[in-house]
């Protein structure tokens, strides 16, 4: 019967053989972050939807508009720089850079999916130093890929939003312009900045479904109730 | 060296939250300077294409154009967009058919509708016999706007679903100083408000109308505008009354410089990906599913515990032991 242990250097020493462990897999700070995130998605998404539907589920066409640019604007903050000074702050930096060795995981990854490579083949990703307390790899390949990507995609998204926004003040940043000028040459295919800000919302919509559907599956439900409680159980093999 | 940290920790979240506080207070401003009480604008894109005013339907270019909503003056539904070629200022005016009529005021005084003299169109929806009547009418003060003495103003309407859709089409130099006709250019910006039957004692937005055009066409010399071109045969009130039987006028092919060609039809194309991208979502889900999680289910909790010593494994060590191992 496994028991749950906190865990130190000494305890892990006389840890035995199919013990719990339980560790701090995400901090205080990090936690906060990702449910704000959460809630900031879930209205970007319905707001965004409204406006691209064009029916209004709350208030009207000003108000829906209103609350999209100032979730983006709060969004930008949060993502960015938030986000970036918790990485920075807490040297999590290098957790969620991809490696090359990460891309070849991902490859990996697949070629096991389709029964290419056997199950046993299936790299490793997550191990946890109890004498150092930290984790020594944390993330699936796939996981830091959507990290850094959606950092990409929210500066894309806010940087279209943007150009967007200016359509109603022709002139005003000066980002509508530069925009215009780098999708200019696929104006004939009726490539625009609208589509282009469409394209990344997709982006957005495919990757969180995706990302909830990992969270809630069997083998990642202790990483799930670690984004709750901060804390994971591991166990001793 | 602690005791800075131990400071710079202590002072981060308070500044990170002042620096959020600024950005938020920011972003009120700027929101509330797109609110309804101040101008918005809309984009007149410039298109490779004409309209046909003579073929009983709406442009199909249309749908590519930006969607101006929310326009209260138009009514629940309502909207309205703005294009043009090189020489054409075109608009497409969307209402409830039950307005029994729409009007654009053209430089309005910022403050008060129907103050000083001023372009204009007004356009009366008869909604029993699905007709529309455009005229081209200068404001002359709060009475009712003057009809120009030569109309500029070329239209095809349909009726729809209680809608009326009103296609116009103006040349941007009418040439019209008795009707204080304006001079719309490539990259001018007008200001205009809209009022309606159903919203005729409201409150009036004022907006901007920015005729834009792609850097390498601004630079580009507009061709002259021979307003004899146009067909000005239609300058009696009665002949505008348009429905889609009538013939008005189609706009001659005058755009040398950008291939007239089919445009993607945008909007198809974004519902379409709107569709594909929640059956891939549920595809690649129900195949992990199947795959990953009920037949042969990938154990992820085993062998996380690692000693000081151990180190995470480099590429080429991955590679080898996937792929030459034999374990």
């Amino acid at each position: 019967m496994a028991t749950l242990t906190k865990v130190d250097s000494k305890e892990v020493a006389t840890t035995s053989i199919n013990e719990d462990i339980t560790v701090i897999r995400y901090n205080t700070p990090q936690r906060f972050h990702h449910w704000v995130h959460v809630a900031l998605m879930i209205i970007f998404f319905l707001t965004g939807f409204e406006l691209f539907i064009k029916i209004y589920f709350v208030g009207d066409y000003f108000f829906t508009r209103e609350l999209h640019l100032i979730v983006g604007i709060f969004t930008g903050f949060w993502d960015i720089l938030f986000f970036g000074a918790i990485l920075i702050w807490y040297r999590k930096v290098s957790e969620i850079i991809p490696t090359p060795r990460d891309f070849l995981d991902i490859g990996i990854i697949v070629l096991c999916a389709l029964k290419i490579l056997p199950d046993e083949k299936y790299p490793k990703y997550d191990f946890y130093n109890p004498e150092k307390k930290k984790y020594v790899m944390k993330y699936h390949p796939l996981q830091k890929l959507l990290t850094v990507s959606n950092i990409l995609m929210i500066f894309l998204m806010g940087i279209t939003g943007i150009a967007l926004a200016e359509e109603l003040v022709p002139g005003s940043t000066g980002v509508l312009a530069i925009l215009v000028l780098l999708v200019t040459p696929f104006q004939d295919l009726g490539f625009d900045i609208r589509f282009l800000h469409f394209l990344i919302y997709l982006y957005f919509l495919f990757t969180t479904l995706v990302h909830f559907y990992f969270a809630i599956i069997p083998q990642n439900r202790h990483r799930l109730k670690g984004m709750v409680t901060g804390k994971e159980q591991i166990k001793v093999t | 060296m602690v005791i800075k940290l131990k400071i710079i920790k202590k002072t981060l979240f308070p500044l990170l939250l002042v620096i959020f506080l600024i950005l938020v207070s920011l972003t009120l401003l700027n929101v509330s300077g797109v609110t309804s009480s101040d101008p918005m604008g809309f984009i007149s894109p410039n298109i490779t294409g004409n309209i046909d005013l003579n073929d009983g339907q709406i442009a199909s270019f249309w749908t590519s154009i930006e969607t101006y909503h929310y326009v209260s003056e138009f009514g629940d539904n309502g909207y309205v967009k703005f294009s043009n070629n090189r020489t054409h200022l075109f608009a497409l005016l969307v209402s409830s058919s039950d307005e029994a009529w729409i009007s654009i005021e053209f430089e309005p005084d910022p403050s008060l509708c129907m103050k000083n003299l001023n372009d204009g169109w007004s356009v009366y929806i008869d909604k029993d016999n699905e007709e529309v009547l455009a005229k081209d009418v200068k404001f002359v003060g709060t009475v009712i706007p003057e009809d120009d003495v030569h109309n500029d103003l070329h239209v095809e309407s349909l009726f729809s679903e209680g809608m009326v859709y009103i296609e116009v089409v103006r040349l941007f130099n009418t040439a019209d100083t008795d009707g204080y006709d304006i001079t719309f250019q490539n990259g001018s910006i007008n200001y205009l408000k809209f009022a309606s039957k159903g919203k005729h004692f409201g409150t009036h937005e004022i907006y901007y109308l920015y005729n834009y055009v792609p850097a390498e066409v601004s630079t580009t010399e507009n061709p002259t505008t021979d307003v004899s071109n146009t067909d000005t045969t239609n300058t009696d009130i009665t002949s505008t009354t348009t429905t889609t039987t009538d013939i008005i006028i189609v706009i001659p092919t005058d755009i040398p410089d950008l291939p007239d060609q089919d445009v993607v039809d945008l909007s198809q194309v974004k519902f379409l990906l709107l569709g594909l991208t929640p059956i891939g979502i549920i595809g690649f889900i129900s195949l992990h599913l199947v795959r990953r999680v009920l037949t042969s289910p990938i154990k992820h909790d085993h062998d996380r515990i690692v000693s000081s010593s151990w180190k995470p494994p480099t590429t080429v060590d991955r590679f080898k032991d996937t792929f030459l191992s034999d374990e």
